[in-house]
């Protein structure tokens, strides 16, 4: 049976918990905030998830769930994470990666438990995290003996979402001595299985922000599991997360647009509403050129992150490096935005009462984009490896990308968790794809500085083609030069250029001319601030543009529309 | 002859680093979970009043603001709340000291010394920085004036006992129709005041950031601070003062981040490697303390110029408080994103200060003025300042021998100049004949001259702009923060060419130009003309990682260290 289309369940979660700036709405922002005071979770939005299924959502079709379309997922959970992002991190992303990771490497028995157990409104949580090592998951510490007939668990795991109050776990463990990449494996524990044997509960993690998180730690003191809980073959376990965390780092951080969509929301509603100096706060140009830098770089968030995501059903074998990049690019350009959004708060950005308050609770959500799951800087590391081999291979011969990695709401084939290879081999066509674009635009067709900003990239992509083909790369790991790091930096601009470019030139040429993915001035904008970006120099958007940006912006929100490309509509 | 700068170890860091042991009044510990708990640092704040840290906030003459603001420094590398909470008292103090009277001046000092704390009415609800928009009013009455109205997000408004307030004397106000008064709480007739709630803030949790409401509360004559009508005058000046001294806790926010990287780094193992020994990550803390050393440039020339050309304070306040919360704020991102996870942890984490300090440090670019305000500010200079005559410098320098007292009659709301930047052209040639003499590398000569190229662009950009009224074009602000930046390079550069350290006190920052070349590689990374040397600059911030890091555990090497005069 299919599920129902995505956008239609959207909208029922978007009707369900309402508009989160009424005052009086009992899932809205006062009572978002008072839970972040509190620092609990938030309750009665628990409560709705639950009704609404929302860990239907983390499960295939084929097991009885509604997860059919990664781009669906995303929109759903930011509409979750636009609201609250603890009841996103803290209700859902957490089963989330558990789930994907069992749907890769898990048996059939164990699928349908996981499957089973989300789908009657459980968690499984995600014990991989140990302090000592952080994103050195290859130094993992705790210990999975596995013997015939049981496997003996030892060791602690810290900073765990849920961890005490899920129903199972998957526990990333070291199963043999040895240093390398086969070391490791994943176990699905259910916790029932956990009974008798000598383990304990770690006191809470107290965060700044995600206050309301149930961050917890495991110990393991000699405690037997059965040996059914071994997910994959022995020693697979950091492949699995390889494969798995592609879909898992790219969706997670794109949910965290939604952070971005209510904090711009935030600053037009203030800024619209106050007076200073005889006007509105947001007649003043400044206040325009923040705001509508800050919706620049939400577009340019949300459409490298969507591409990225569509490419998980059409390019598997690809996206071991986009992930990386979405990582690298989206976390760090939605901090940044939110932080730039606080000057046109001023001190109302620093109140914790009033109608802007939810702002500072996002404004500390937002941070673990930079380093949860995965930290911004091994993303670079990963990436740096990989540049001679992208060089000689996916630069110098891009393959096509299709249509529908560009062009929203196209058919996708199915996602195959199996298809997604740990790695890319140097294939990667995205970034060389604004070259071809640009080749194939008719002349005229192009605003003067987007052509010029289009160029500026073919070119940075050749030049980069050119340095990196014949880098060492043995001096390309964490040691690397800060000069090569730079040059992932770089990288990773043309990518998102080039998502932005193609993105805009195929949906033109794809669809109707007159939505506003099809109107070129979003992609001037993006590209500007991109370029100045790149020169290190104040990303201010020409006034046409800005203008252009903060109308849109102040249209769709009394419109009672979301700001990212799909246009969400909302109570 | 070259000026000493800086000043030895004082008592004062004695006496602070003393009261940071377990249970002392400056215990880390104590600190963060007051701050958990949204109180007030009532011990530290004793503690303070016990050493005498009140003699600070007094009118010192030449020299003072200096010493406040690296006084504040010092505190806010400890805890921004308490360096807010208690050094109030000279921002509620310094319209008296500007535009008093004798008699005000001195039982005010009496006060102040005895423990008083002094708080500054100036914002209202609804109208934040605007001033003229105030709607809180005083009335003259047969013996003195009645006092209506709210003041609100104001800093000790409940603690203090007395309030500085602007308010309105003329119905329709202007920049003639406000006046100053001094509120004693002590004196007041309680039925006729009231403060308001605490008001819950993101960060300086534990300050008492509140308000307070006037119903018809009457003030005797002698409360009146300067003429009827000179309110928005003095208070215009008194920012001047204030927001450079603010610009102190950005020094200590980013030293006390820096000290925090530096610990975890040399401790943390990664990927088989210690993070200290990765060049990357030494790349992103050598940065940081390139802005710590920027940013220690620029509040010292402002701090001194108070003194030295107090007429040019309207543009120099404007620069520093624009930029060096801004800069110290990316370097404090910069190094929250080296310690990643252990930064974002609150409780039971050894850098868990860092979570407060990154939500504290936040508070400096709004209160007395934001960005923006001081972006304004400085806009509406750019007709005088596009056309001063280079090479014109001589009484604006910051390390000029001559100091004058504070005084509203040596500051003026408008500055004809700034001299420091005007400067730029001489100690760039200095920096070159020492450059071709082998003295420094010669990066750091092209950097300096790209800063001097800069100015030269960024002058002709100020000239270009024009505006209507509150209607000023993006594209004017951006050009301002350029005109900021090579306001910093012309502050290094004349620090090193006209400064040197006092023996122990930096000295090794001073060698071979090391503190310089960072200070202006992190500058010239942003500015709108560059050398073509950029590829260098990851030296001189593995210098300063490597100057840094011999020295972890020990205080962040500094270029003026604790350099605050014995109480």
């Amino acid at each position: 049976m299919n599920p129902t289309p995505g956008p239609r369940r959207l909208a029922r979660l978007e009707h369900e918990f309402g508009d989160p700036f009424e005052p009086g709405n009992p899932l809205g922002f006062d009572r978002i905030l008072d839970a972040d005071e509190a620092e609990t979770m938030f309750g009665p939005g628990e409560q709705a998830l639950t009704e609404f299924g929302l860990n239907a959502e983390f499960v295939p079709a084929r097991l009885g769930g509604r997860l059919d379309r990664l781009d669906d997922l995303v929109e759903i959970m930011r509409s979750v994470y636009r609201r609250d992002p603890c009841l996103g991190l803290g209700y859902g992303a957490s089963s989330l990666i558990a789930g994907v990771n069992i749907w890769t490497a898990g048996s059939p028995r164990q699928q349908r438990s996981a499957a089973d157990l989300l789908l009657s409104g459980g968690r499984i949580a995600v014990a991989y995290h140990e302090l000592s090592h952080g994103n050195d998951m290859a130094e993992t510490e705790c210990r999975a003996s596995l013997e015939p007939g049981r496997i003996t668990l030892n060791g602690r795991k810290e900073v765990v979402t849920n961890i005490q109050r899920s129903e199972a776990f998957v526990l990333f463990a070291r199963t043999a001595a040895r240093q390398g990449a086969r070391s490791h494996s994943q176990l699905l524990i259910d916790k029932a299985s956990l009974d008798g044997g000598d383990f304990g509960y770690l006191p809470r993690f107290r965060t700044m922000g995600m206050r309301g998180v149930q961050l917890g730690g495991i110990e393991f003191r000699d405690c037997p599991v059965p040996d059914s809980a071994l997910m994959g073959r022995p020693g697979s376990g950091l492949e699995t997360a390889l494969r798995s965390f592609q879909i898992t780092r790219t969706t997670l951080v794109s949910m965290f647009c939604g952070v971005l969509d209510t904090g711009l929301e935030v600053a037009l509603r203030h800024s619209t509403r106050r007076r200073l100096y005889g006007g509105p706060v947001v007649d003043m140009p400044h206040v325009r050129s923040v705001i509508a830098g800050a919706y620049a770089d939400l577009l340019a968030a949300d459409c490298l992150a969507s591409v990225a995501t569509r490419a998980l059903h059409v390019l598997p074998g690809e996206t071991a490096i986009y992930a990386q990049a979405v990582k690298f690019f989206v976390s760090k350009i939605l901090i940044d935005a939110m932080n730039d959004l606080s000057e046109v708060l001023g001190a109302h950005f620093y109140v914790r009462d009033g109608e802007a308050a939810i702002f500072q609770k996002l404004l500390r959500d937002v941070q673990p984009a930079g380093f949860g799951h995965a930290a911004r800087a091994a993303c670079q590391v990963s990436l740096l490896s990989q540049l001679p081999l992208l060089a000689r291979r996916g630069w110098a011969e891009p393959g096509v990308v299709p249509d529908e990695v560009f062009v929203a709401g196209r058919t996708l084939p199915a996602l195959d968790f199996h298809a997604l290879a740990i790695s890319a081999a140097g294939r990667e066509g995205l970034s060389g794809a604004l070259t071809t674009g640009l080749a194939a635009s008719r002349p005229g067709l192009l605003r003067p500085d987007v052509a010029e900003a289009a160029e500026f990239f073919a070119a940075e992509h050749r030049v980069l083609t050119e340095r990196c083909r014949d880098l060492d790369v043995t001096s390309l790991g964490v040691a690397a030069d800060p000069r090569s790091y730079d040059l992932v930096t770089r990288y990773v601009r043309v990518l998102v250029a080039s998502a932005c470019f193609e993105t805009w030139r195929r949906t033109t040429a794809a669809v109707d001319t007159t939505t506003f993915t099809a109107d070129q001035r979003w992609l001037a904008a993006v590209l500007h601030r991109l370029r100045n970006a790149a020169w290190n120099r104040p990303r201010s958007l020409p006034a046409e543009l800005a203008e252009f940006l903060v109308e849109e912006a102040a249209h769709r929100t009394t419109a009672r529309r979301g700001l990212g490309f799909t246009a969400q509509a909302r109570p | 002859m070259k000026e000493a700068i800086g000043g030895t170890p004082a008592r004062i860091e004695e006496a602070l680093t003393a009261a940071e042991v377990p249970g002392g009044p400056l215990w880390q510990e104590d600190l963060l979970s007051l701050d958990d708990r949204q109180a007030f640092p009532e011990d530290a704040a004793k503690f303070l009043d016990e050493v005498g840290a009140a003699g600070f906030y007094l009118d010192r003459g030449p020299g003072g603001l200096l010493d406040l603001t690296w006084f504040i420094r010092l505190l806010a590398r400890r805890d921004i709340t308490i360096a807010v909470g208690h050094a109030k008292t000279f921002l509620g103090a310094v319209s008296v000291w500007l535009a008093g009277n004798a008699d005000q001046r001195e039982r005010l000092a009496a006060d102040i010394l005895d423990g008083a704390v002094v708080s500054w009415g100036l914002t209202e609800r609804g109208h934040g920085g605007d001033l003229l928009a105030g709607g809180v009013r005083a009335e003259p009455t047969a013996d003195g004036w009645r006092l209506t109205g709210e003041k609100w997000l104001i800093n000790n408004a409940t603690r203090g006992h007395l309030v500085c307030v602007l308010a309105r004397t003329r119905p329709e106000g202007g920049a003639r129709g406000f006046s100053l008064f001094l509120f004693d709480k002590r004196k007041a007739d309680p039925r006729t005041w009231s403060a308001l709630p605490k008001v819950a803030t993101h960060g300086i949790r534990g300050a008492d950031i509140s308000g307070i409401a006037f119903a018809a509360a009457q003030l005797g004559p002698e409360a009146l601070i300067g003429a009827p009508g000179t309110g928005i005058e003095t208070t215009l000046k008194a920012l001047q003062l204030t927001r450079t001294v603010c610009c102190g806790l950005s020094l200590g926010a980013v030293e006390h981040a820096i000290a925090l990287g530096a610990d975890y780094v040399s401790r943390r193992t990664l990927y088989g490697k210690r993070l200290a020994d990765l060049p990357n990550i030494r790349h992103e803390l050598g940065r940081a303390v390139a802005t710590l050393h920027v940013a220690e440039a620029v509040v010292f020339a402002a701090a001194r110029l108070a003194a030295t050309a107090p007429g040019e304070m309207a543009v120099v306040s404007a620069v520093v408080k624009a930029l060096v919360p801004e800069l110290c704020q990316e370097a404090i991102s910069a190094v929250g994103e080296v310690l990643g996870l252990r930064g974002f942890l609150s409780a039971d984490e050894p850098y868990r200060a860092f979570q407060k300090l990154d939500r504290d440090h936040r508070i400096v670019a709004i209160f007395d003025g934001g960005t923006a305000v001081c972006r304004n500010q400085l806009i509406e200079h750019f007709p005088l300042l596009a056309r001063t005559a280079p090479g014109a410098s001589g009484n604006g320098s910051p390390l000029a021998e001559e100091t004058q007292p504070l005084g509203a009659a040596r500051l003026s709301v408008l500055s004809r100049r700034c001299s420091l930047v005007d400067g730029l052209d001489a100690d760039c040639d200095v920096i070159a004949r020492q450059a071709a003499a082998g003295e420094l590398p010669e990066r750091i000569a092209a950097a300096a001259s790209a800063a001097r190229e800069s100015l030269r662009i960024t002058r002709a950009r100020m000239a270009e702009q024009s505006w209507e009224p509150h209607r000023i074009p993006q594209e004017a602000f951006d050009v301002a923060r350029d005109f900021e930046l090579c306001f910093a390079a012309a502050a290094a550069c004349h620090l090193w060419t006209r400064g040197q350290p006092r023996p122990g006190d930096g000295d090794a920052l001073w060698a071979a130009g090391l503190w310089l070349g960072g200070a202006l590689a992190v500058i010239e990374e942003k500015l709108p003309h560059r050398s073509g040397t950029a590829d260098t600059h990851g030296d001189a911030f593995e210098a300063l990682a490597d100057h840094l890091l011999a020295a972890a555990g020990g205080p962040v090497p500094a270029l003026f260290g604790t350099g605050v005069t014995p109480l």
